[in-house]
């Protein structure tokens, strides 16, 4: 009988101990692509050329900060940055802006057809955008506004809005009633219960909204190349980088600090607001 | 309008106001926007001055951003800004009897202030225009990043401001119907603009693309089915629908399934939230970047060389060939599958852990003293309460995959035989091929119309648990 404990007891310890490598495999799995080219953007040209970036572990050590100032001064990186940043701030505020009041009137005041109109909202979600692509360029077109800044921020905002409108909602309709309906009795005014509790009371799904909007638009590639397309001064980092993944020329060793540039505001919203966004996540998937 | 109503109409903020002397001087600044005075609650005078202030502030960036072409292109602005006087005008006017009747509460006509107000800013206008756009020369610089700033600027204070005065204006607008009314117009008027921009960008583009598959490449002339003729019968288009269906399959299969395994392992260790952020962390990345990334995985060299890539380096180290991921045919679709299931399976991760942390433990525990294994407790307890969560996760990866562009543009940009449907629409597209690059889409959205009724259905059933 104790022996047997003891066993169970030993094969349990096994057991963990394999748990805990299958873990450590995965997670080395998952690190080893980024990790490698990190290293490979601090060394030099020749280096990254003929040798592979784990000979860079062992000395000598010959790093090098040559790759991002190139990037950063001579391949339009720089001006990249800046458009990208152009594009995402006003691509991530105003849909939310626009959002907030539909979604508000959507989760708390009747009108015959509510429920019709919010089911043609989860089923705009999926649509694809390619479905928009040649109509919205012609209207831009013949509004004189092709290839701008100003056509991709309304784009994203069109695109962006089914669900932000879903995650707020849902948000906003999940808030206690008894908040609402007292505030109706103290007389306040639709606009005062929107502003002084809705708004306040949903700064976490618009946080993640915000992040969601904001990770989606600094990375999104296709709207910008529909767009922006042939209009290179307003292009932004990922379709850069993407030019240089192309031209593979002499040009290769620059594309993994290219890359880091583009992915260090990301990651670093994410890494600090991770938990916004996990909670985006799941309040927008589990209940679709 | 009844005056029942309007005499309900509760201030802003609690204190009554007092009767008391009205100089030039203090209607002026109330009027223009100053709170102050027996004025204070008024939203209306506030809200008027402070949009105008603001419409100062976007008419001086505007003409700072876009300077060649000022006057021309400001009439729209010029005409919301004289829309607002004139809309604050009329309101004041409606309040002028209540003002004779001398009613504490009645807010400040004063019309002939008002229209010295007008007056004054008229003329003052152009002054502060210049001034202010002195100003933005000093901090932006005249070049073009400094005007683009500007706008950018512009679009960031003024959608949100302008949104706003359109409610205040809305609400104010209301105030002269009856309750009934109220409640009967104030949904339509609060969802106009997202309305719009459902429409503009969404509604109207969906049908605006289903009528130009029908027509040419010009647009004038309508061809029937001609271009879904050519989508399924052209050999580069085939390829891309049978890579599709490899992402569909392989795509969705994978990241659920890792996603699942991942899920299931971290949920039983401690270091559980470092291991989920270091899985969940790709999902930061964008897919070009990815790509670049993958793209040092995957470098291949001939044989006898140094092998830079990872991944080959590993292969010959076990004394294998190295492998051209990029351009052998058989397996490249594969290698890039493999750089969208490294950023996705986080994704499913997140969500299937949240569905594993939402069963009842004690269940589970429950299973354990029983003398079920570890397999058993995740077969016959976890894996089927996971079920609904697991449908939702599909259903996410499999719009995925249908609409996967961006690691396809960036590594092969569909040659090789990794051409898939978005990237044929964005490359018929390029070619001004419109009629097209619209069936393309077309087939897409009928691709993705099962889902979508999937999800429809979904949400209903939700909503009548609500």
């Amino acid at each position: 009988m104790t022996t047997e404990v003891v066993g169970a007891k030993r094969g349990f310890r096994i057991g963990r101990w394999a748990l805990h490598l299958v873990i450590a495999i995965i997670l080395i799995m998952w690190l080893v692509p980024t990790i490698g080219t990190l290293i490979n953007s601090f060394r030099t040209e020749t280096a990254v050329r003929f040798d592979g970036w784990w000979n860079a572990l062992a000395p000598p050590y010959d790093f090098t900060l040559e790759s991002y100032r190139h990037v950063l001064t001579r391949q339009g990186m720089g001006d990249a940055f800046i458009n990208s940043l152009i594009i995402t701030i006003p691509g991530t505020i105003i849909p939310i802006a626009v959002a907030s009041f539909a979604a508000y009137a959507f989760a708390w005041m009747k009108f015959p057809f509510r429920n019709v109109l919010f089911v043609i909202v989860v089923g705009l979600l999926v649509v694809p955008l390619q479905m928009t692509f040649v109509p919205l360029q012609i209207l831009f077109r013949d509004a004189g506004i092709a290839g701008s800044f100003l056509a991709v921020w309304l784009a994203h905002t069109g695109f962006g809005l089914p669900f932000a409108l879903f995650l707020l909602r849902n948000y906003m309709g999940s808030l206690p009633s008894a908040v609402f309906e007292s505030a109706a009795i103290d007389g306040a005014s639709e606009m005062t219960a929107f502003f002084r509790l809705a708004l306040p009371m949903s700064v976490p799904a618009l946080a993640s909204l915000a992040i969601f909007q904001f990770l989606w638009v600094w990375n999104d590639l296709l709207v910008a190349l529909i767009f922006l397309g042939p209009n290179i001064p307003n292009h932004p980092m990922t379709i850069t980088l993407a030019g240089l993944v192309n031209s593979l020329g002499g040009e290769w060793h620059f594309l993994t600090a290219a890359a880091f540039v583009q992915m260090a505001l990301p990651v670093t919203v994410f890494l600090l607001l991770q938990r916004y966004f996990a909670s985006g996540l799941l309040a927008g998937a589990v209940k679709g | 309008m009844t005056e029942q109503t309007m005499e309900a109409m509760p201030p802003d903020t609690g204190d009554q106001p007092d009767r008391e002397e009205r100089s030039v001087g203090t209607a002026y600044l109330a009027m223009i926007g100053f709170p102050v005075g027996a004025h204070r609650w008024y939203l209306g005078h506030t809200t008027a001055g402070i949009l105008y202030v603001v419409t100062f502030v976007l008419l001086a960036l505007a003409r700072f951003a876009f300077r060649e072409r000022v006057e021309a292109d400001f009439a729209p602005i010029w005409t919301v800004a004289v829309a607002l006087v004139v809309a604050q005008l009329i309101l004041d006017a409606i309040a002028i009897p209540r003002w004779v009747r001398r009613d504490p509460e009645a807010p400040l006509p004063a019309p002939l202030l008002i229209l010295l107000a007008v007056l004054a800013t008229i003329f003052v206008l152009p002054l502060l225009l210049d001034a202010l756009g002195a100003v933005f020369t000093a901090v932006f610089g005249r070049d073009r990043v400094g005007r683009q700033v500007a706008m950018m600027v512009i679009a960031i204070l003024g959608v949100p401001l302008v949104l706003w005065g359109y409610v205040v204006m809305v609400e104010h607008m209301l105030r002269h119907l009856t309750e009934v009314w109220q409640r009967r117009v104030r949904p339509w008027l609060w969802l106009a603009p997202g309305l719009f921009f459902l429409y503009t960008f969404l509604v109207y583009p969906t049908y605006g693309t289903i009528r130009r598959s029908l027509y040419d490449r010009a647009g004038d002339t309508f061809v029937g089915l001609e271009n879904y003729e050519w989508f399924f019968n052209s050999p580069n288009t085939l390829i891309a629908l049978r890579n599709n269906v490899l992402w569909l399959v392989f795509f969705t299969g994978i990241s659920v399934v890792v996603g699942l395994i991942v899920a299931t392992l971290f949920d039983r260790v401690r270091y559980e939230n470092f291991a989920k952020t270091v899985v969940f962390v790709p999902m930061a990345i964008s897919f070009v970047a990815a790509s670049v990334v993958w793209r040092f995985m995957y470098v291949w060299n001939p044989p006898n060389a140094n092998q830079t890539g990872t991944l080959n380096a590993i292969i010959v180290a076990l004394g294998g060939e190295p492998v051209d991921f990029i351009s052998t045919r058989s397996i490249n679709n594969f290698a890039l599958i493999m750089v969208a299931c490294w950023v996705w399976v986080g994704f499913c991760m997140v969500i299937l852990s949240a569905g594993i942390k939402s069963i009842d433990r004690e269940l589970l525990e429950a299973a354990r003293v029983d003398g079920a294994t570890e397999w058993q407790v995740f077969r016959r307890i976890q894996l089927p309460l996971l079920a609904p969560t697991i449908a939702v996760v599909t259903t996410t990866m499999l719009i995925f995959a249908l609409k996967t562009f961006d690691i396809v543009y960036a590594m092969t940009n569909g040659n090789y035989d990794t051409n898939v449907i978005a990237l044929e629409m964005w490359s018929q597209f390029s070619f001004n091929q419109y009629g097209r690059a619209s069936a393309v889409a077309v087939v897409l959205l009928a691709a993705i119309v099962p889902v979508m009724a999937y999800n429809i259905r979904q949400f209903r059933r939700q909503e009548e648990v609500r």
